[in-house]
């Protein structure tokens, strides 16, 4: 599951697994924020991975408010930019 | 360790042990139940408190060291790494902090309460060798933060305040032995502005620019009013302390007056974050987050009257009683109340796949209505009972003190019981 960017520089694409989003280099609360807007927006649905610099402790009850799953996954990218990088898989609940 | 375990470790691999944090949490919690013991039991002496050793001079240091220091110490060595990405060196170093500030403050109070300079001296020493220490892990941790330069700014000016408030706390702990201090009234009001203003004030302002965009789920205020905010209030604390130490009025009223501006931007800046934030409904602990907002400015119109002669001769007691009680306390426990179950939360394993414990699960609401409808009793009761020097209101807002902090200590109590219960890496009280 890829970890970079597309050369666009965009923060949100898709791969066959998920749909992206970089929340990468932007300051507390900034990332979280930001995903929920996307959520309670219908922006995004289904499988959406996120890519944060730290942990977002304070998402995961948001996340159980608007029923969506969500787990930390490992980073198979092997890229060294990725080392210090946070994943989340999160999913829409039925 | 493989790039996948890196991964999986995320915030966890920077965080202690659960109970080196909540040792603090709970230390806390029972200095403030003692706090409020002191000042129903030194009632008499604490309505009309001005300085001096005794049991007000106790009190006030159960609130400033033992309930808001011990705080925030507890939550910055949690919460600073996971936002700053930069892990503490160990766990060691912060347990000794932990054994040295509070077995250290603990005597400072006998010290204090039964005037005995024997005992307050070493105890003094003790406590300044625990928080230093802090100081200096703290010092390394933002040295090396890359993010969020607002709550840093914040953090390296409160650590200044603390380092000179330390100093100047042993100095007078030494005077009261022999008088290596000019004017001890003097550097007892520079001692308080170090410590409310200076060290708490800053702490408080600086993390609030992180905390409440978070809990309001909004943006964070922008950094460019952010920093004068910022230069604004370092600037008033400073020269607070220069119109402190050399008794000059003018000072005093340029730092109060930048102080008021300092906190009129602040105010706004949080304004700003609720009104845009996606959360309208923030709960109890907003409440009191917000009656502390309003106990900011009315504490500083309240010094300017003081400075001046026009706040009369309870002027000074209440102005103190406002500064730690009404604004820093209120707002302490505003946060702390929310806070809480998400540190407890942090330590709790989550298996793949597993949802983590609802934050209801690690905290019950009932003894915070209990607490908060008493904090702001007690808070009216002292401060009617300061204006018309009555003792025995006095007592009764201190009664009813520490029925709210008996219910808040019961709040703590849950939190860490309930972690225990949960499926944790590491039983907290096992280390």
């Amino acid at each position: 599951m890829g970890c970079a960017r597309p050369g666009d520089g965009s923060r949100l694409w898709q791969t066959p697994e998920a749909a992206h989003i970089d929340l990468r280099g932007l300051d507390p609360p900034e990332p979280m924020v930001t995903i929920l807007q996307m959520i309670d927006a219908g922006e995004v649905e289904g499988v959406v991975v996120a890519h944060f610099d730290r942990e977002p402790i304070f998402l995961y009850p948001e996340l159980d408010d608007r029923g969506w799953s969500h787990e930390l996954i490992a980073d198979s990218c092997g890229q060294v930019g990725c080392e210090a990088d946070v994943q989340l898989r999160l999913v829409r609940l039925p | 360790m493989t790039l996948a375990a890196t991964f999986l470790v995320g915030a966890k691999g920077r965080l202690l042990p659960a109970s080196v944090p909540f040792r603090f949490f709970a230390a806390a919690a029972t200095f403030h139940l003692l706090l409020w013991l002191l000042l129903l039991i030194g009632a008499g002496d604490a309505v009309s408190f001005q300085g001096g050793t005794g049991p007000a001079l106790a009190a006030v240091h159960l609130l400033t060291l033992g309930m808001l220091t011990t705080t925030a110490i507890g939550a910055s060595v949690q919460l600073l790494p996971v936002a700053t990405r930069r892990p503490l060196a160990a766990a060691w170093p912060i347990k000794l902090v932990f054994w040295l500030a509070v077995p250290g403050l603990a005597a400072l109070i006998v010290g204090m309460y039964s005037a005995n300079v024997g005992v307050l001296i070493p105890a003094a020493a003790v406590t300044t060798t625990g928080l230093l220490l802090f100081a200096a892990l703290l010092a390394d941790n933002l040295r090396r933060a890359e993010a969020l330069p607002v709550v840093a700014a914040y953090g390296w000016a409160a650590l200044g305040a603390l380092v000179l408030l330390l100093g100047l706390g042993m100095a007078l702990a030494i005077d009261y032995r022999i008088g290596v201090l000019p004017d001890h009234r003097a550097a007892t009001l520079a001692h308080m502005i170090l410590g409310g203003f200076g060290l708490m004030g800053l702490l408080a302002i600086g993390f609030s620019h992180v905390l409440v965009p978070m809990f309001a789920l909004s943006a964070a205020p922008a950094k460019r009013p952010a920093f004068v905010g910022f230069g604004l209030a370092a600037a008033a604390v400073a020269i607070g302390v220069a119109g402190a130490l050399t008794d000059s009025t003018e000072l005093l009223t340029a730092a109060t007056l930048i102080g008021l501006v300092a906190a009129g931007l602040h105010l706004w800046l949080m304004h700003r974050v609720l009104a845009t934030g996606m959360r309208k409904r923030l709960g109890l602990s907003f409440g009191l987050i917000r009656a502390a907002w309003v106990m900011l400015p009315v504490t500083l119109v309240l010094g300017l009257a003081t400075v001046h002669g026009l706040a009369g001769p309870r002027g000074p007691t209440l102005f103190g009683f406002m500064l730690i009680g009404g604004w820093l306390l209120t707002f302490l426990l505003g946060i702390l109340q929310r806070i809480l179950p998400f540190l407890a939360s942090m330590h709790v394993t989550r298996t793949a796949g597993a949802a983590p414990p609802m934050l209801s699960e690690l905290a019950a609401s009932g003894p915070l209505k209990v607490h908060a409808a008493c904090h702001a009793a007690a808070l009216a009761a002292l401060a009617l009972a300061i204006v018309t020097d009555s003792a025995a209101l006095f007592g009764l807002g201190s009664a009813v003190g520490l029925a709210g902090a008996i219910a808040f200590a019961w709040f703590t109590a849950d939190v860490i019981r309930r972690l225990a219960h949960v499926p944790t890496k590491w039983a907290p009280f096992l280390r």
